[in-house]
């Protein structure tokens, strides 16, 4: 299992080779001492947190909770905590291998690198795949909370309008990737702001009215079991998609001020905060109905748990989060699938052409179409567990590799690799995280799995076709 | 400064939106230590390294013609090509990791013989002093030094950068000094800086006001058709920040 080092050779179908990478990694910026080329990280911690906690927490708190409840029952605050742990074991071994190589691209990075070319093009292909199917499931959520607003004022249409509301946010967030919106960091990290107030504010009341200290009678005790163990862990593989976002943060890890120490913290910190609220959540809301009739709310059950303990002012408030939480959730991910396309396009596993940047907006219009076109496609098909499924199963095979590329490389590490954070419990904890993640994917129902198997194997055929002489492993 | 008496300037050019390094300033900085920063800005939606694949060539290519320039006039020049989500953050860092003594923006000029130096607030006059001599001294550019006071203050420091100019090789006879008394010191210095072809200011600690309607180097910059010099403060350590 020797890792070569030195740059990456290698040609793809149309003669191009992989582009080699700035080497030295500073506080502030990537620095190619050669060429003289410097590239500026400008996103601090608190930035980095806000891409996690953004992308994540729109999908776990204001789509799952009905749903997971109508399956697992109560237990599906443990579904919600298994994924915690999950993401957990995966974001310690995903964080030491982000401060060795903090580059765009993430996890792809990783495993090409550490496993080689196919594993690499088969995990890049369906990172931006799954974060295509991630970004259609959060627009179809925010379909929902459009549909949810448009009944509450009172307009009754013939048709649902949630696929149509989901598409047409969806025109509306690429075109204006498209454009270079300014200050859309800032505008991100203000609505995460305020979406965690919000529901800081409600979980404590309802929290506190659920256990009987508010003065009313604590809710009646449901059988936390209801529905068995079994539920417990396909709903965990349901809603793994409310963690998908901590390795959005490796994505834009070549952005990350002073990575050694932002890129863990951000990482297991964004991890840690969904996951308390997320389970808070599910406390609050199947205290507040019960499972069976929570699961009748569907997407916007939360909606209606915020109604019954606040009223009106409280379901607008719920309302309004999940419109801003689903939108910014999808926005954050048609983002990164882009950075996957671009990571891809410069290892030459895509075309060139795929990563280029125009001059005149500055932003990556291939790669943004080629991540948004197809998030529309999904969008009008609307299935929103089938969407999260295969968003999770993508997601999660490049978890498991993750953990595998940090064992391999830990084995028999290259010359460059010197993490500045290592993460502990090796080689227990990414050997359970490996696991963990591949034995997920097993509770997911059969649809899911075939399809994500189906679009592991045409990147892998395209690999064969496309990028085979591309040798990427051990290059830094 | 770097072992010699030639200040070591930063110059940040905006390489791809068209701004280059006009004749006048290639002239003011013939004696100075350049380090020639090419950035250019992208948005948020964009890795730096997705926009470096893209535009590393050209830029390049630019920025080899600015220090040819440079270099034929006498600079000695040292060059960097930074791809940036933020130019402000990009220009404090390079000019601190280069250890340069002041930033030179440059705004368009086609000759360089005379040179404001504006004396506003808390700076340090000796060292505008020394930075504009180590730029000036031994040719044939006048100094002007122009101490911005309130109604009711006193211009205390003119002496001090003066005598800075002197010892720096400035001949006293290309130097003059005057005091301007008013309440909107950008919009009269850039009306005063008209006559020069470049101005020279201190950077300094923002006051409120400024914090408030934008720090007055950057109004100056902004407003100003000539280039501009800011020399930097010398930090004590510089804190850290996320």
């Amino acid at each position: 299992m020797a890792v070569k080092g030195g740059p990456a050779t290698g040609e793809n179908r149309e003669g191009e080779a992989p582009e080699p990478v700035a080497t030295e990694v500073e506080d502030e910026a990537t620095v190619d001492e050669a060429q003289g080329v410097e590239l500026e990280r400008t996103i601090g911690l608190g930035g980095g947190v806000a891409i996690g906690v953004g992308t994540m927490i729109g999908a776990g708190i204001f789509v799952f909770p009905g749903i997971a409840a109508g399956e697992a029952g109560p237990a599906a605050a443990a579904s919600f905590a298994i994924g915690a742990v999950v993401a957990l074991l995966v974001a310690l071994p995903a964080s030491e291998l982000a401060t060795a190589m903090p580059r765009s691209g993430g996890g792809y990075y990783f495993i090409s690198r550490g496993l080689g070319t196919l594993t690499g093009a088969v995990v890049g292909i369906s990172l931006w795949l799954g974060l295509v199917f991630a970004s259609a499931f959060y627009l179809v959520g925010f379909g929902s909370y459009g549909a949810a607003v448009l009944a509450e004022v009172g307009i009754v249409l013939s048709v649902s309008p949630v696929t149509g509301l989901g598409l047409v946010f969806g025109v509306v967030l690429t075109a204006l990737s498209l454009g270079g919106t300014e200050n859309a960091a800032t505008l991100q990290n203000a609505v995460v702001g305020i979406l965690l107030v919000i529901l800081t504010l409600f979980l404590t009341y309802g929290g506190l009215e659920a256990l009987g200290l508010l003065g009313g009678a604590p809710s009646t005790p449901e059988r936390f079991f209801r529905f068995g163990y079994a539920p417990v862990f396909t709903t965990a593989a349901l809603v793994f998609t409310s963690y998908l976002g901590f390795a959005q943060v490796a994505t834009v890890a070549g952005e990350i001020k002073k990575p050694g120490r932002n890129l863990p913290i951000a990482m297991v910190g964004s991890v840690v905060i969904v996951g308390v609220f997320y389970i808070a959540t599910v406390f609050v809301a199947t205290s507040a109905f019960g499972s069976p009739r929570l699961a009748t709310f569907g997407e916007t059950a939360m909606v209606e748990v915020a109604r019954e303990f606040l009223g009106l002012p409280g379901a607008v408030a719920i309302l309004i989060a999940g419109l801003l939480a689903t939108v910014s959730s999808a926005n954050a991910s048609i983002l990164s699938s882009s950075r996957a396309i671009f990571a891809l396009a410069r290892d030459a596993i895509l075309p060139r052409r795929a990563g280029v940047v125009n001059l005149r907006y500055g932003t990556p219009h291939v790669a943004l179409a080629m991540a948004g076109g197809p998030v529309l496609l999904l969008v009008a098909v609307g299935q929103v567990e089938v969407l999260a499924e295969v968003a999770s199963f993508l997601h999660l095979v490049m978890y498991g590799l993750i953990c595998i590329a940090l064992i391999v490389l830990r084995r028999d590490p290259p010359t460059w690799y010197d993490p500045s954070f290592r993460m502990p419990g090796y080689p227990v904890v990414p050997a359970l995280g490996a696991v963990a993640s591949f034995g997920l994917i097993l509770f997911m129902r059969p649809l899911s799995q075939v399809v994500g198997l189906g679009l592991m194997v045409v990147a892998a055929a395209w690999y064969a076709y496309y990028a085979r002489g591309v040798e990427l492993r051990g290059a830094l | 400064m770097s072992g010699t008496d030639r200040p070591r300037v930063l110059v940040p050019v905006q390489v791809l939106a068209g701004e280059g390094v006009s004749h006048g300033l290639i002239t003011l900085l013939a004696d100075a230590d350049v380090v020639l920063l090419g950035y250019h800005v992208i948005p948020e939606q964009t890795a730096p390294a997705q926009a470096r694949l893209s535009f590393e060539d050209r830029a390049v290519g630019k920025l080899e013609e600015i220090e040819t320039a440079l270099t034929e006039a006498g600079a000695r020049v040292e060059r960097t090509l930074v791809f940036t989500q933020d130019a402000e953050q990009t220009i404090e860092r390079v000019a601190a990791d280069e250890d340069c003594v002041a930033v030179a923006y440059p705004n368009p000029v086609t000759a360089c013989q005379r040179v404001l130096v504006v004396l506003h607030g808390e700076v340090d006059a000796a060292r505008l002093g020394t930075v504009t001599a180590g730029l000036a001294a031994g040719r044939d550019i006048h100094v002007g030094v122009v101490e911005v006071v309130g109604h009711d203050e006193l211009p205390n420091r003119t002496g001090r950068t003066v005598d800075a100019l002197e010892v720096g090789g400035v001949d006293r006879a290309l130097i003059h000094e005057s005091v301007m008394r008013t309440d909107a010191p950008v919009r009269d210095l850039t009306v005063l800086a008209d006559d020069f072809d470049a101005t020279v200011l201190g950077e300094r600690e923002p006051t409120l006001r400024e914090l408030l309607f934008g720090e007055f180097d950057e109004r100056v910059i902004a407003e100003s058709l000539g280039p501009v010099v800011v020399v930097r403060r010398v930090e004590p350590e510089a804190g850290s920040e996320d």
